[in-house]
């Protein structure tokens, strides 16, 4: 199947009938069909089920890089738009792998994975983001879910036109996400505290995006790479929103919009 | 543990070289600096006063001579800066970011 995302299309090859069928119930609602930027070989591997803390990936030059998390390899070239994925028969693992290929695919292409929730409003895009407990379900549970790009993962991109926020089929407590994107109208650093909307300074903002960014490949090439990213998004303005959780919740995120 | 009104000795002698740790990404963004150490991910902030301290620690600058920096630059009296200046490159450099010599 082709799930796209941010635009950038991968063709999963699951040559396992199970997590073929597991992967095409997870992300029907991204299918899309076309050229893809990247095909991937999925194949089921026997052994122990683990998970390991962090996931490593290393980068071999070029664009080709190979991902160790436990029970997950890969192995991606980015050039050649090919690569092979290792997984055990859950597609909670390919999910795994496939979040962590995305975010070298999208950086190659000016763009970020976050930690984040994101809604479109009246076309208007609005991405929320910080770490487990900042708001991000609150938030999403304020909106109507259509509207809701992912209540746990958001992709952005940045170009000329600014920031556009793109949904992910990645999703985190309450099992919503939507494909579709949106000019951001509004990144903000989500906590909780009196309510209180305020810009932040670039390198505040750089470092709250950085601090959100999901990114998994330690070299001092890519760290640069995503520094310089995620530096352009903050120039595009990024907000601290602060709001107490019994604030009256659709009155607050109306504020929020109407104040983007 | 000093007593109070004893000369402490200082830790970064006037003399010591320093300068931006291997492993360290940065980029100076409207007078402030943001870092990504590679190895530990951790994400650091400097603003005005630490920043340009950062940007002074280029290996040829020595401890001294970074405290004349900030004296010309911002205004302050040689012995808050030569304090201002040890307490933020000791704290550099045991985040890792700094390397003496």
């Amino acid at each position: 199947m082709d799930v796209e995302v941010a635009g950038i299309r991968v063709r999963l090859n699951v040559s396992h009938r199970s997590l073929d069928d597991a992967a095409h119930r997870r992300y029907g609602a991204f299918r899309s069909e076309g050229e893809p930027a990247l095909t991937l070989d999925v194949i089921v591997r026997d052994g122990e089920h683990t998970i390991e803390a962090e996931p490593v990936v290393t980068h071999g030059g070029g664009l080709q890089y190979a991902l160790r998390y436990g029970a997950v390899e890969a192995d991606l070239d980015l050039e050649t738009g090919t690569g092979e994925l290792r997984v055990p028969d859950d597609v909670l693992y390919l999910d795994a792998a496939f979040r962590i290929t995305l975010t070298l695919l999208l950086l190659e292409r000016g763009g970020l994975l976050m930690h984040a929730c994101g809604f479109v409003r009246d076309g208007r895009g609005f991405v929320l983001f910080g770490p487990s407990g900042a708001g991000k379900t609150t938030v999403s549970r304020m909106v109507p879910p259509e509207q809701v790009l992912s209540d746990e993962v958001v992709a952005v991109t940045v170009g000329e036109a600014g920031v556009t926020a793109h949904g992910t089929p990645f999703y985190g407590d309450l099992g919503i996400s939507n494909p579709g994107s949106a000019p951001a109208a509004m990144l903000a650093r989500l906590h909780h505290g009196d309510d209180l909307l305020a810009e932040l300074s670039p390198a505040a903002a750089t470092s709250a995006v950085l601090n959100s960014t999901m990114f998994f490949c330690h070299s001092p090439h890519m760290t640069e790479r995503v520094m310089e990213v995620a530096s352009r998004v903050a120039l595009c303005g990024v907000r601290s929103l602060t709001f107490r959780r019994e604030t009256h919740v659709p009155s607050w995120i109306d504020t929020a919009v109407q104040a983007a | 543990m000093s007593r109070a009104g004893s000369i402490q000795p200082s830790k970064l002698p006037d003399g010591t070289l320093v300068r931006r740790a291997r492993g360290v990404v940065d980029r100076p963004m409207g007078g402030e600096h943001v870092i990504v150490h590679v190895k530990n991910r951790r994400i650091y902030r400097l603003n005005g006063t630490a920043a340009a301290i950062w940007s002074n620690a280029d290996g040829g600058a020595t401890v001294a001579g970074i405290a004349d920096a900030i004296v010309a630059r911002f205004r302050v009296d040689a012995d808050t800066a030569r304090a201002d200046v040890e307490g933020c490159l000791t704290h550099l450099r045991d985040q890792g970011l700094l390397e003496v010599a």
